[in-house]
């Protein structure tokens, strides 16, 4: 086991490699100079901008750049936004929780309702399956910012139920910072319910067909403990999985969707760094979005043990 | 009929009374405005931000020695008056008893620290203050600037980002951690910066103009979709919304519950040309694109005729502006005249950038498709908008640009950047001398009665020499909030400011 996360671990440096050095050259192909995007399109003068550029050391060559950012970041330092002059590690830092806490609770949701929905859509089938997956392929469509503005418009503009956007601290007010975190969840938990239905759905189908769920029923046990205890387990590990997989997807996703509900998550982060040119954080948020896809890769892989004795790391 | 018209008098009379009540409901002290802004304060440091989205975050927090009205005429704010013993010298009465939130009293002496911390080269706001030599503190209510040429433009620069007026003992104390505990002078003090979301401010007790200050607390959001923007007044989470898109105004205006503004500003869309390069550097060339484009039909379908027909570089609501001065009418004929005139019946043609943006490159389609009728091709160059402004003012590689002019608070900053021969924004540095002397002669005045004169003569010279003939329209600035919002008053800079706003609950 030890050996196992030592070499996962090991095997994570060139991945945060690759995925930074990426970043950085994709850098190069946005249009726009950050220093001009920094000054604004006004009359700064040319030994302003040259000054921006020698600040930021966006006047040394590329590989340079990478080196010095590099170097910076194994200490912890991710540099400082070219918008706003704070640390860029800060910014990340007070923007973590609402992203995190939002993908959890989006996969929470999928989880909780798809398990179910799997469940009872494998075992009766007929009318309820055909609906459950009509049901599934819908969500998987739906783009998020079109289900977003979708319940916006009906369940905060019309019927008034739960604010439109906006965002509340869980420490300031409990209740309320739930009322807010709603609409973004269930437009977030929409796809991973969906994702969550059809795969565990046809695994389940596939573990009903085994032999030795026809030997638990052949003992005579009820169905409902076939289900639950034998086969449920054992489709369990796609399910593993396909969380995996939605907390990844979803973390992506933000982007869109605390743009629409204007919270100040990651994401958004993320998108108006890449509207003014702040570089530095656009490369911090970006390093930090891949280290918990890489961690939540770890977790499942270490996940897929404890749900499966069977599976044994080496 | 005595009866009778005794009878309509006193209609008349109960009709103005109601009227009148209904005009003017007296304000109410209490509650917290929530204002949904498209982009997020790059810094609360007056002194050391670049963007022009920061100013709404600033005003309630940062008081300006000048103030402007509604149509930009310069009003006394921290400096109760000003005067010029000579055009080199400019003196400020500061107010008296004026604290900042930190209890630090506002004097003179603050003022010279501001100003001298505005001036550091590293501060982008510095370039407004480039005019000034010295500056003197000569009692604690009073400060003298030396200038090193005449520059009437100061004044209203202290109504912006350079006017306002930081605390010294904060300002020192914190150093670059200023920009995120600010400390100023005005209606409401800083309480509480949410990165990315929001900016709560609440009112100073000791503000010392009391009369306008209704509020308990301001709360500034940032929403950079102007879809969640509106949604968000609609459900009721903010009470004031900036920015609205075009094609939503019309539809709002119908929604109960919500006051909508519709208010022409200082910004212009307009073609930057670089007028030394041939052939855009003959009068009779440009004269005929003045002509081809027809700017009505424009500002119908493209801003759903929000907005005013351009004639010179000042809306009618601006001092600067000459009603003399027409639009240029839309006349084929002419056009093709001219370009005969100029040596060119069969046209020509010239490359022009564009944001790439739907509502943008529909825009430049239009003038393209209008100019092309009297033989002008145009070659549109759809691109981002930071390299298109790269493109047309730096690498200089383009002949035109179809950009916004932002509009600036003095008429001075205008013309002397778009045409003046020393502006940025007149890539070709054209020059017309008759036209610089007279703007040196308006910002060598500060008596606003004899500038308004001189713009006045200088808007008509543009239009002769067609220093500016790709104008199109003034843009409106859209706003709308709820109902319960009183006492908001747009303003031409376009930068809503929100001293004696009042909620009715």
């Amino acid at each position: 086991m030890t050996g196992f996360l030592g070499r996962r671990l090991l095997a994570v440096v060139p991945l945060l490699l690759i995925v930074t050095a990426i970043v950085f050259s994709l850098i190069l192909l946005l249009p726009g100079d950050a220093a001009i995007a920094l000054v604004g399109m006004d009359n700064a003068s040319e030994e302003t901008i040259a000054a921006i550029r020698t600040r930021f050391g966006l006047d040394q060559p590329l590989y340079v750049q990478y080196g010095r950012w590099l170097g910076r970041a194994l200490h912890g330092d991710l540099g400082v936004s070219i918008r706003t002059n704070e640390p860029v590690l800060g910014a990340i830092l007070d923007r973590l929780p609402i992203t995190l806490g939002l993908a959890i609770a989006a996969t929470a949701v999928g989880v909780v309702i798809g398990v179910p929905l799997a469940v009872i859509a494998a075992h009766r089938g007929g009318l309820v399956d055909t609906l459950a997956r009509g049901t599934a392929s819908l969500g998987v469509a739906m783009p998020n910012f079109w289900l977003g503005g979708l319940l916006v418009m009906v369940v905060a503009l019309e019927l008034r139920w739960l604010p439109a956007t906006g965002y509340v601290g869980f420490t300031d007010d409990p209740v309320d910072a739930l009322r807010h975190f709603a609409l973004p969840t269930i437009t977030l938990g929409a796809s991973a319910i969906a994702e969550v239905t059809r795969q565990l759905r046809s695994g389940l189908l596939d573990t009903l067909a085994t032999d030795y769920i026809r030997t638990a029923r052949a003992k005579g046990l009820g169905e409902q403990a076939v289900v639950s205890r034998h086969a449920l387990r054992n489709a369990l590990i796609p399910l593993v999985t396909i969380a995996a997989l939605t907390v990844n997807r979803i973390i992506g996703a933000t982007v869109v969707v605390e743009s629409i509900f204007a919270l100040p998550g990651l994401g958004r982060l993320n998108l108006e760094s890449v509207l003014n040119r702040d570089f530095p954080t656009l490369q911090g948020s970006v390093l930090v979005m891949a280290l918990i896809v890489i961690a939540i890769n770890l977790v499942s892989d270490v996940a897929y043990g404890v749900v499966d004795p069977r599976i044994r790391y080496r | 009929m005595i009866k009778r018209i005794l009878a309509a008098s006193l209609v008349a009379v109960l009709l103005a009374a109601v009227t009148a009540t209904a005009q003017a409901p007296t304000p109410r002290r209490g509650g917290t405005l929530r204002v949904a802004l498209r982009a997020e304060a790059s810094t609360l440091d007056p002194h050391r931000g670049a963007s022009g989205t920061d100013h709404m975050w600033l005003y309630p927090i940062y008081d300006t020695l000048v103030r402007f009205d509604p149509s930009m005429n310069p009003q006394p704010g921290l400096a109760e008056s000003w005067e010029a013993p000579d055009p080199k010298t400019l003196v400020f009465t500061v107010r008296k008893g004026v604290k900042f939130h930190d209890g630090t009293p506002f004097d003179a002496q603050a003022v010279k620290y501001n100003l001298t911390r505005a001036q550091d080269k590293k501060n982008a706001v510095n370039t407004e203050l480039t005019a000034i030599e010295a500056i003197e503190v000569v009692d604690p209510s009073k400060v003298r600037l030396k200038l090193k040429r005449p520059d009437a433009s100061l004044i209203l620069s202290f109504a912006d980002r350079a006017g306002m007026m930081v605390s010294p003992a904060a300002a020192e104390k914190l150093g670059e951690q200023f920009g995120r505990n600010p400390v100023g002078a005005g209606e409401y003090k800083f309480v509480k910066w949410t990165p990315g979301d929001s900016v709560r401010v609440e009112r100073f007790t000791e503000y010392w103009d009391k009369s306008k200050a209704y509020l308990d607390a301001i709360l500034l959001r940032s929403m950079p979709d102007g879809d969640t923007r509106l949604n968000a007044l609609r459900s009721g989470q903010v009470d004031f919304v900036m920015e609205i898109p075009q094609q939503d105004f019309d539809a709002l205006k119908a929604e109960r519950g919500l006051t909508t503004y519709n208010r022409i500003s200082l910004a212009y869309w307009r073609m930057f040309l670089n007028m030394s390069k041939t052939p855009l550097d003959k009068k009779p060339v440009r004269e005929a694109i003045a002509h081809a484009i027809d700017r009505p039909a424009i500002l119908k379908t493209i801003a759903f005729g929000l907005g005013e027909l351009y004639s010179s570089p000042f809306p009618a609501a601006h001092p600067a502006h000459n009603a003399a001065v027409k639009p240029y009418p839309h006349d084929l004929a002419k056009a093709k005249a001219k370009l005969a005139e100029a040596g060119l019946p069969n046209g020509f043609t010239f490359d022009m950038v564009v944001e790439a943006a739907p509502e943008h490159v529909r825009r430049a389609e239009a003038l393209q498709a209008q100019l092309a009728q009297a033989g002008i091709k145009v070659d549109l160059k759809p691109v981002e908008l930071v390299k298109g402004v790269n493109m047309m003012f730096r690498a200089k590689e383009v002949m035109a640009a179809n950009f916004r002019w932002t509009g600036r608070p003095d008429p001075d900053q205008t013309l002397r950047g778009m045409f003046h021969s020393t502006g940025f924004y007149n890539t070709g540095q054209y020059k017309v001398p008759k036209f610089e002397e007279l703007l040196d002669q308006a910002v060598s005045t500060y008596k606003p009665d004899e500038r308004r004169k001189l713009y006045a003569q200088i808007g008509q010279i543009i239009q002769d020499e067609a220093l500016d003939p790709g104008g199109l329209f003034f843009a409106a600035a859209l706003e709308a909030s709820s109902t319960s919002v009183q006492g908001y008053q747009p303003n031409l800079l376009g930068k809503p400011i929100f001293r004696g706003v009042w909620l009715t609950k």
